[in-house]
């Protein structure tokens, strides 16, 4: 039906026009009406039913859509909320992208007809047809790994993947799908500015507390107990900002000492699980909010946040917090009740017991020229207790973080200068 | 009493804390610092402590000694089996009771000791006062925010730059207003001082966060503008970034120049608008709360590509937690196709609800910002906007330059002691 228009050219009449003209043609009139029609509410679109209001605010000529910005120009104070009983007064030319439109408010544009018309044409369109979902983190576009198979565990090689923008675009998103990525023999005189930044080409690196990169190695009376040489339960990080980062980058730079391997865990099908056997115990950790702090003395630093274990992006599983090593239960105690601690005690301990399960790690002991991104809402990292038997052995890893939409941006968009206008002048 | 010998390499000191600790329990007993109960028993769920009950697991957790809590990092060290354990963890002995701390011994054999006191948990000194006064106010407790309806002298209070950076406190005043009322407005600021200068050697902050927009943008006009900010039109009321999955918290606003005609700021507290919404319509305030809207910031040729889904209202708890409402860059297209038509329908039911409670003019803040004038705003509650502006003469201009912040750093500027000024706790004196 669609089809049938494309190589017809509409020229400037309008629906109406077109109507009267083809009155003598049943059959075509009924193929060309099809695709857009007036109802009750709104439109329809190719047999989608679109409001009234929502297709003004839709509009993308370049009266209402910067054509260099990409964001709504007509602004009025409230744009078409101006004109709540703003309708469709008119049906003007289909084409492949785009369908003109008249509206109460007397303004002539045009929306969009699908993802092209809205995004724009290649390299945009099939960038957001192959990885909308991913990047924007839908589970069903992500794999949960209960144990680690081979797509978890495999190793890309960096020089491979920093070689050009499809193989780039092909690691991000593999780690985008399994929380984690894995490149080796990155070339020893890299440092992590150079690998993210010149190498994976995002940026920029999200600074903290503890700076844009932090080397992590032993240091004796540790203001931080990723500075000691003993374990380090499963956790993500930085729990005490509101905002944790996302990214995690973790370079490790030297390993020659005893121990020290490194394990992942993914918490979404843990978290899956809960939801399904437990989901009383799951509404608690999505609802009632611990207490994270971060405050080694002399430092000048006091990080506290309050969060739930468990985050929600509608029915989607959006993130895990949790570092035990800087959880505050006595400003919990202090500030919750008794009745929602045991809860929360109880769902917690339940929880903790799946993540503590030892056939769910990937463990590895990385090599100096390793570098694993984590995705640190959703993968849990550890550390095995290390130690030394000569003077010279060492264990030096430098981690740094990134928004995630910094990597969603190097994923979906074009190279700076390429302009991907949208097509409406071609309407 | 238990023994802490393990812990002591001498006698005389031992003996000086020993004895330390019975005055200690001494004035506890008296009740000269404390109106607290004593500690009473052991109970199947844990310990009452000052009249209230600790759970076992929970105490256990709590456990400041520094086998189990290191005195650098105050992180829990050596961490208990939490859900490993079986059965679960229990206080087996009460032992001494300070006016900071309480030793116990626990069902899997260690013996610590958790703190009474919010001295107890911090330490002595400046730490514990400014917790005691500020710590709600960081954790954006609603109970400790003030909701502006309409703006008020506080709201609009302007506080001189050179009183609000001559000292710890002043500035810790100054934030602690700006986390009360979701905005903070300075003037006097030099004129050499740029964006960096205030932030880090003024007011002592950081680090900025870096965007898309580099650490500091500068706000101007420019033609055929890649952001509808650097136009002269109005800018409706709305949140920065919102194409984020993480929009920053802290937004700051310094008027370099403001020579134009028009060009107000006006701003409104949003936590109102939806604290009203939820007396007069829960039903569409949890729709405002649970669909997703999607945002896009997608400029061509400019290699940036931000997409975020968010729900206009986020809550914690029962908290008010954050507002993302930037229309022009709502993808409704793409909103049509996530969500069906009835959830849309009433999505603009609830959006066109609360909006009209934003745009109502008697809850703004109105002001025209001169050169020299800085403001911060809580980019998660209160909505910035600027009318339209015109140039009638060549050499007029307005600059603004913005940048962000994580609230953690303000938290920390308000709560913590300075660098190098150690405060460790009092663990050894108990």
């Amino acid at each position: 039906m669609i089809s049938c228009l494309k190589p017809v050219r509409l020229g400037l009449l309008s629906k109406a026009q077109l109507v009267r003209k083809l009155s003598n043609a049943p059959e075509l009139f009924k193929v060309l009406s099809d695709p857009v029609k007036m109802t009750e509410r709104g439109i329809e679109v190719d047999g989608k039913e679109f409001l009234h209001m929502e297709t003004r605010n839709m509009c993308k000529c370049e009266a209402c859509y910067g054509r260099f910005s990409h964001q709504r120009t007509d602004l009025p104070y409230r744009g078409a909320m101006d004109f709540p009983d703003i309708r469709v007064s008119d049906i003007g030319r289909t084409s492949e992208n785009y369908i003109s439109l008249k509206w109460s408010d007397d303004h002539e544009g045009v929306i969009a007809r699908n993802k092209r018309g809205n995004f724009g044409p290649d390299p945009i369109i099939s960038r957001v047809e192959n990885w909308f979902d991913l990047t924007c983190r839908k589970n069903s576009a992500q794999k949960f790994w209960s144990t680690p198979d081979e797509d978890v565990t495999k190793r890309w090689d960096y020089s491979w993947v920093v070689k050009n923008q499809e193989n780039t675009i092909e690691f991000l998103t593999h780690y985008m799908k399994y929380g984690i990525g894995l490149l080796v023999d990155i070339p020893r005189h890299l440092g992590m500015m150079e690998i993210v930044e010149e190498g994976l080409k995002i940026k920029p690196l999200r600074r903290t507390c503890f700076s844009a990169v932090d080397l992590v190695r032993f240091k004796p009376n540790p203001d931080n107990v990723g500075y000691g040489s003993g374990p380090l339960n499963l956790h993500s990080d930085l729990p005490y900002f509101n905002q944790a980062p996302h990214v995690q980058f973790f370079h490790l730079l030297e390993n020659t000492v005893i121990g020290g391997d490194s394990y992942w865990i993914d918490t979404f099908p843990i978290l899956k699980e809960l939801s399904e056997k437990r989901p009383d115990l799951f509404e608690i950790l999505k609802t009632i909010p611990m207490v994270w702090r971060y405050s080694p003395p002399g430092t000048g630093i006091y990080q506290l946040s309050r969060q739930c274990v468990v985050k929600m992006q509608g029915d989607e599983i959006w993130q895990t917090v949790d570092a035990p090593q800087s959880m505050d239960p006595d400003t919990f105690a202090r500030t919750t009740s008794l009745r929602d601690r045991e809860m929360w005690w109880e769902a917690y301990n339940y929880y903790r017991r799946l993540v503590d399960q030892e056939d769910r790690i990937f463990s590895r002991k990385l090599n100096g020229g390793e570098f694993v991104m984590t995705d640190n809402f959703r993968v849990f990292h550890a550390r095995r207790s290390f130690f030394k038997t000569s003077e010279e052995q060492e264990r030096i890893v430098s981690t740094s973080y990134m928004d995630w939409n910094i990597m969603v941006s190097r994923v979906l968009s074009t190279e700076k200068g390429d302009s991907a206008f949208l097509e409406v002048r071609e309407h | 009493m238990l023994s802490r010998l393990n812990q002591h390499s001498s006698f005389v000191p031992e003996l000086a804390r020993k004895l330390s600790g019975v005055l200690q329990m001494k004035e506890f007993n008296e009740g000269t610092q404390h109106n607290s109960k004593p500690v009473t028993s052991i109970t199947e769920k844990g310990i009452q402590l000052d009249g209230k009950t600790l759970l076992h697991v929970e105490t256990r957790n709590m456990c400041k000694c520094e086998v189990c809590f290191g005195k650098h990092s105050h992180q829990r060290n050596k961490l208990p089996p939490i859900g490993n354990a079986s059965p679960a963890v229990k206080v087996e002995e009460i032992g001494k009771v300070t006016s900071q701390y309480v030793s116990l011994k626990w069902s899997d054999g260690h013996e610590g000791l958790i703190a009474r006191t919010v001295r107890g948990e911090y330490g002595p000194g400046v730490i514990e006062s400014r917790v005691r006064k500020w710590l709600d106010l960081t954790r954006r407790k609603n109970v400790e925010q003030e909701f502006w309806s309409t703006p008020n002298e506080e709201v609009t209070k302007v506080w001189d730059y050179s009183w609000v950076v001559s000292s710890g406190d002043n500035t810790r005043e100054f934030l602690a207003h700006y986390m009360r009322f979701g905005i903070g407005l300075m003037n006097g600021v030099p004129k050499d001082l740029g964006m960096k200068d205030i932030l880090s050697e003024g007011l002592k902050i950081g680090p900025i966060r870096r965007t898309s927009y580099e650490e500091v943008d500068y706000v101007r006009f420019k033609p055929n503008p890649s952001n509808s900010a650097y136009g002269t039109d109005l800018l409706p009321l709305h949140t920065d970034l919102a194409s984020y999955f993480e929009a920053p918290h802290v937004q700051f606003f310094h008027c370099m120049e403001s020579t134009v005609e028009g060009g107000e700021s006006f701003w409104v507290d949003t936590f109102a608008a939806i604290k009203t919404m939820s007396e007069q319509r829960p039903d569409l305030l949890e729709v405002l709360k649970t669909v997703p809207m999607t945002f896009r910031y997608t400029p061509p040729g400019r290699g940036v590509f931000q997409l975020s889904q968010h729900p206009v209202v986020k809550m914690c708890g029962k908290d008010i937690w954050q507002t993302v409402d930037i229309i022009w860059s709502m993808d409704t297209a793409q909103f049509t196709r996530d969500e069906d038509l009835e959830t849309r329908e009433r999505w603009w039911e609830a959006f066109l609800y609360y909006r009209e409670l934003v745009e109502d003019q008697d809850s703004w803040f109105v002001k025209k910002l001169r050169g020299g004038e800085f403001v911060i705003t809580d980019n998660w509650r209160v909505l910035h906007a600027r009318k339209e502006f015109r140039l009638t003469a060549p050499d007029q201009e307005r600059i603004v330059s913005t940048s962000y912040m994580d609230w953690n750093s303000m938290a920390n500027r308000v709560l913590s002691s300075d660098k190098g000024e150690h405060v460790f706790l009092e663990v050894d004196q108990h």
